[in-house]
């Protein structure tokens, strides 16, 4: 083997991870024969030998506890809450019935809406043919009269890449609400008392109010956070009695 | 012997799903390990890592149906996530560097912004030469970094790592064969520092 071959598998070599033992032994001897190839291999094998040092160093190291009951915490929150547990119960053939009737209504939804969008489209220019015709309507990009009838000078000043507010109202009508469009699922702590010590009036009702805050400010509730993200903001729920007073906080992922 | 133990990771996280609470811990304290441990050696802090691992398993509990067994481990699938957090956080400020090969190649010294320093507790406690490998390792371009804590650290295969990061096995040993030599080269300049130094502290003593 020639040193520029060595060169090429001395990594695998010195990390004892080739798996060719017939070239790995060319290499070896290759290296017996060579000083500066037999250099450069103890060089490899010592920063292997670095590298594994490091590695067991860092096996050592104890994953905080703290982080097992945060995720439980987040697990139960989880489970707690209907909305993000999974469907059981649910047989196949009932859900196929429900996916039936969930295109069925879908189905007469969409051809209701496109009669709806037709019928309108026909009064609309049974209306424009009623009426003397303008020039601005006529030069407005298709918007419906209706509207540039109102507004001819925006309708004039509007370049047709940019239609007026009005006109995108009419071409585009409310999207079909789709099965991604709920709210992303999430994961709330549980919730830390914000006052403390103090004589309160029994919590008899109150408020949820959503908030996004400083994560330094969850050192005043000794709620524990990562100092690198104490710039980041991190929402949170805040439960506010009828007094008005910020009771407790919870947070959410 | 427990039950839980003899699951496979893909029934824990089924289990999981359907709200089992022990099978969840299960497959953390399988799993957290891995995580863990890329998120400390690619960011340098444990702060940081625990914020990660946290993290990731939080995104694993929100979206777990994302999951597919056919495109390999969970232990894999959930490294892949920790390497995106870890880039979200130390990489965001370079979105628009390149990543080639070529524009690293005679790249010795990166971003310093990108290198996370150990907490000062630990490199008093810590033998030195760990933390001289551990700082070298942190200062290498993310690219090269991932590939030394993957192969080296955690003593995967070529091939482990490429499925991993979505490249080819060529690209992972060629990544592996330039990090190398740059971990040498900067080690190199550290213990020629620290000689120089020493030498200086004894002239002056002597002095």
């Amino acid at each position: 083997m020639s040193c520029q071959g060595f060169e090429t598998i001395i990594v695998e070599v010195a990390r004892g991870r080739l798996m060719d033992a017939a070239t790995r032994e060319r290499g070896l001897a290759h290296a017996e024969t060579c000083p500066q190839c037999a250099a450069l291999l103890a060089e490899e094998r010592a920063l292997s030998g670095k590298l594994r040092a490091l590695s067991a160093a860092a096996e050592e190291e104890e994953i905080p506890a703290r982080l097992e009951t945060a995720l439980l915490a987040a697990f139960r929150q989880r489970d707690a809450a209907p909305a993000l547990k999974p469907a059981r119960g649910v047989s196949l053939a009932n859900r196929r019935w429900l996916l039936a009737a969930a295109a069925l209504v879908l189905l007469t939804f969409g051809l209701s809406l496109a009669g709806w969008v037709l019928s309108s489209s026909k009064q609309e220019s049974a209306v424009a043919n009623s009426t003397p015709p303008e020039p601005v309507a006529a030069t407005s990009a298709g918007t419906p009269e209706k509207f540039t009838q109102a507004k001819p000078q925006v309708a004039i000043v509007t370049p047709p890449s940019r239609p007026t507010p009005d006109a995108k109202r009419w071409k585009r009508p409310a999207r079909l609400p789709r099965a991604g469009d709920a709210e992303p699922r999430e994961i709330v702590t549980q919730f830390f008392p914000v006052i403390q010590g103090r004589e309160l009036i029994p919590l008899e009702s109150g408020q949820i109010i959503r908030v996004r805050m400083p994560r330094s400010n969850l050192i005043p509730l000794g709620i524990p956070y990562s100092q690198e993200r104490a710039d980041e903001t991190i929402r949170a729920d805040v439960l506010v009695s009828n007094d008005g007073l910020a009771r407790a906080i919870r947070l959410v992922y | 012997m427990n039950a839980f133990e003899t699951y496979s990771d893909e029934t824990l996280l089924r289990l999981t799903m359907a709200g089992n609470e022990e099978a969840f811990t299960r497959l953390y304290q399988r799993l957290r390990d891995v995580v863990y441990r890329f998120a400390r050696q690619m960011s340098g802090s444990a702060n940081v890592a625990e914020d990660v691992t946290q993290e990731v398993f939080l995104i694993l509990l929100r979206k777990a149906e994302l999951y597919d067994p056919n495109r390999g481990a969970l232990s894999t699938y959930l490294v892949q996530i920790t390497r995106n957090e870890i880039f979200r956080r130390l990489g965001r400020d370079r979105a628009l560097v390149s990543l080639d090969e070529d524009d690293w190649e005679e790249d010795l010294s990166p971003d310093e912004n990108l290198i996370v320093k150990s907490d000062p507790l630990g490199n008093l406690v810590r033998n030195e030469e760990i933390e001289s490998v551990r700082q070298a390792v942190l200062a290498l371009p993310l690219h090269y970094r991932e590939v030394v804590v993957l192969c080296d650290l955690e003593e995967m295969s070529y091939t482990e790592a490429a499925a991993l990061l979505g490249c080819a096995v060529g690209t992972v040993r060629s990544r592996l064969h330039r990090a190398r030599a740059l971990l040498k080269e900067r080690l190199r300049m550290s213990e020629t520092v620290e000689h120089d130094s020493l030498r200086l502290n004894r002239a002056s003593c002597l002095g």
